[in-house]
């Protein structure tokens, strides 16, 4: 193992041997507060979730096989858990914190239906519509069986349709 | 606009919302994150977060703390949520109130709906909920040759999606022509066992095709054989130009509103933070997954249905008029012929013996174990459970009681709220033209209006022990409520409800 420029932690010989952890963090925590983001709705809160998952990987770096997969799943896993732990907290949130309305109507109405959504569905169709995943990738990330999925995702698009029709 | 549009609109709209939404986080405050801040001379100077965002998260939260104990008379952190309960001094131990009329559920019952008319013996249904949808999914066509046990050999299953200028394929797989398009085939995403799928856009429409029983090529050629039916793809491909080995088996094209429903089953009482033995969902016309995915993945019986088990997990089964129901259990009801069995014994209920199965459920809920109760002036609350609480009922003078979902620590009788950790019990329940939403929690709730700007609404409030129980009477053209109850400086819990619609 080698050294990072930082002090601690290296990817040598990890991921073909080709990112270390500085050069993953780089990559990847854009993409990371995205998603983190869509799920939790709070600009703020999602880049505290990509900052702990980060940390996480950094503790662990020597150890984790696949080091972008692990930060996605804890980055989705958190968002997931952040938003159920602290739902009304989240909405409130979102709505001080939110980057604001895009100004294309269906996009702000399809937005604010989003957050009325339970927070596992709302990542199973953030992770589905937009990270384009499969039910069994969904699955593993969440950590649940592909069945719950596949019906959370369907419940999902029936509350959103709901929530659009108010 | 007709069905298949308005369809298709929510898939749409949701894609385009979440690739705009997301496009508004780009610019990044490198100084918030840095990942200098993960560096130092060893793991003991690591900081999780920056001291900043900290700041601001919980700068947040507090304001957000303030503003909600503002809107409660008198706010009260208490540590334990459910510790012993006893009833206060006014209120008067009771089991369930006796009635001479049939009970009636305190939600409208969307209806028709699909049932289960077995289950092992003990189950009981402790909840049914159920709403009606206008419907999702993509126009779906199934090409292919049946083999003796059922399953597609081979088999094609074509799903159009709308594509909008500029769409592109994503990710990656292997370079194919499809029909004149540039293709990507690449490992399936969603068919069960299938082995690939083929992606292009076409004449407005996003195709995938997932494939199973043939090569790449030998799907392509069966794919470049296909007519379109119209200038759009999305009205699918012409049945009578399917090659031979490929005839059209079943196609939906135009879906129609459903009514879905979710049971809860289990044999116990439930228990706080138990989960229930069987969960069913079912469908009137279902879309998704659906009759001809679940062919895809699974076989065709001999009656008709289609079905799908994931091992260990739960059991599809399909009509072809489009009902399907789904078995959940959790890992001590693993038995497939159990789960096959409950799937299949789904008959169509009306709008009265759906209700009657509601109204059931909910006093079977209100049968739990007495705790205590409160008396306030809209009508009372009582907590429910075996040792500790499970549920929180509200009943109005007269009227039946309405419980919370006794699985679910916040979700109402409308299914409606989170599944978060809310430190107590929240219901919702529609009594004689009235919406009610009432809590039971650790510390006294306060409700919100959420529309846009937050407006607290006056609530009745008392004590059960050292619960916090309140009710609120939401006003007409309220739709939706919020329920936030402390939990620590500068932290709350909540849930929400929308308006009970039958």
């Amino acid at each position: 193992m080698g050294v990072t420029e930082t002090g601690v932690g290296t990817a040598d010989g990890q991921i073909a041997g080709v990112a270390s952890f500085d050069e993953i963090f780089a990559a990847a925590r854009a993409p990371m507060v995205r998603i983190a983001f869509l799920i939790v709705g709070s600009r703020a809160v999602a880049e505290e979730i990509a900052q702990d998952a980060f940390a996480g990987l950094f503790t662990r770096f020597d150890t984790v096989d696949n080091p972008t997969a692990y930060v996605r799943t804890a980055v989705v896993r958190g968002a997931v858990s952040w938003k159920k732990r602290r739902a009304m907290e989240a909405d409130r949130l979102a709505r001080i914190d939110d980057p604001g309305p895009t100004g294309i109507g269906d996009i702000d109405t399809t937005w604010d239906a989003l957050r009325a959504l339970r927070p596992e569905r709302r990542a199973v169709l953030v992770l589905r519509y937009y990270e384009d995943l499969s039910h069994g990738d969904i699955a593993e990330l969440l950590g649940c069986p592909v069945a719950t999925v596949r019906t959370r995702l369907h419940r999902g698009l029936s509350d959103l349709r709901k929530e659009l029709e108010r | 606009m007709t069905e298949t549009t308005q369809r298709d609109e929510v898939e749409r709209r949701l894609g385009e919302t979440l690739r705009a939404k997301a496009a508004q986080v780009v610019e990044l405050d490198a100084a918030t994150f840095d990942a200098a801040t993960f560096g130092g001379s060893g793991l003991g100077d690591l900081v999780a977060t920056t001291p900043r965002t900290r700041r601001r998260v919980v700068a947040i939260a507090a304001v957000l703390t303030v503003a909600a104990a503002a809107t409660a008379s008198v706010l009260v952190m208490r540590a334990r949520p459910h510790g012993s309960i006893v009833a206060t001094e006014s209120s008067v131990p009771s089991s369930s109130t006796p009635t001479t009329a049939p009970p009636s559920p305190p939600n409208p019952i969307a209806a028709p709906l699909v049932a289960p008319s077995w289950l092992p013996d003990g189950q009981q249904l402790w909840s049914l909920t159920s709403s009606t949808q206008g419907g999702t999914g993509f126009p779906t066509q199934l090409f292919g040759t049946v083999a003796a046990d059922g399953t597609l050999a081979p088999g094609l299953l074509v799903e159009l999606q709308p594509a909008s200028p500029g769409d592109g394929l994503g990710g990656s797989g292997t370079h194919v022509t499809v029909r004149g398009q540039n293709g990507l085939a690449r490992a399936s995403k969603d068919a069960g066992d299938a082995p690939f799928e083929i992606d292009w856009i076409e004449r407005g429409a996003y195709v995938r095709v997932t494939v199973r029983g043939a090569t790449a090529d030998q799907a392509v050629t069966a794919l470049d054989a296909l007519r379109p039916r119209g200038g759009s793809l999305m009205t699918g491909f012409e049945p009578a130009s399917a090659p031979a080995g490929y005839p059209l088996l079943g196609e939906r094209l135009m879906p129609a509103p459903d009514v879905s429903a979710t049971f809860e089953y289990s044999a116990a009482p439930p228990t706080t933070g138990a989960t229930p033995d069987f969960t069913v969902l079912s469908d009137m016309a279902g879309s998704y997954p659906g009759y001809l995915r679940i062919w895809m993945a699974g076989h065709r019986a001999p009656d008709g249905t289609t079905v799908e088990l994931d091992p260990g997990v739960g059991f599809y089964v399909a009509w072809p008029d489009g009902r399907d129901v789904v078995v959940e259990s959790d890992a001590n009801h693993p038995d497939p012929t159990v789960l096959e069995h409950i799937a299949r014994s789904a008959t169509k209920l009306d709008k009265a013996a759906a209700a009657a199965l509601a109204a059931e459920a909910q006093a079977r809920v209100d049968a739990l174990p007495w705790l205590g109760d409160a008396p306030l002036a809209s009508g009372e609350i009582t907590l429910r459970g075996t040792g500790s609480a499970t549920a929180v009922c509200f009943q109005v003078l007269g009227a039946d009681p309405a419980c919370s979902n006794p699985f679910s620590l916040n979700a109402g009788v409308d299914g409606g709220g989170s599944n978060g950790a809310l430190p107590g019990y929240a219901g919702s329940a529609a009594i004689g033209g009235t919406w009610y939403v009432f809590v039971a929690a650790s510390a006294e709730p306060s409700f919100s209006v959420n529309g846009g700007r937050d407006t607290a609404l006056p609530a009745e409030t008392g004590r059960i022990g050292d619960t916090h129980v309140a009710v609120v009477a939401v006003p007409d053209g309220v739709d939706h409520v919020e329920v936030l109850v402390p939990t620590g400086p500068g932290q709350g819990a909540g849930t929400g409800f929308s308006r009970p619609s039958g």
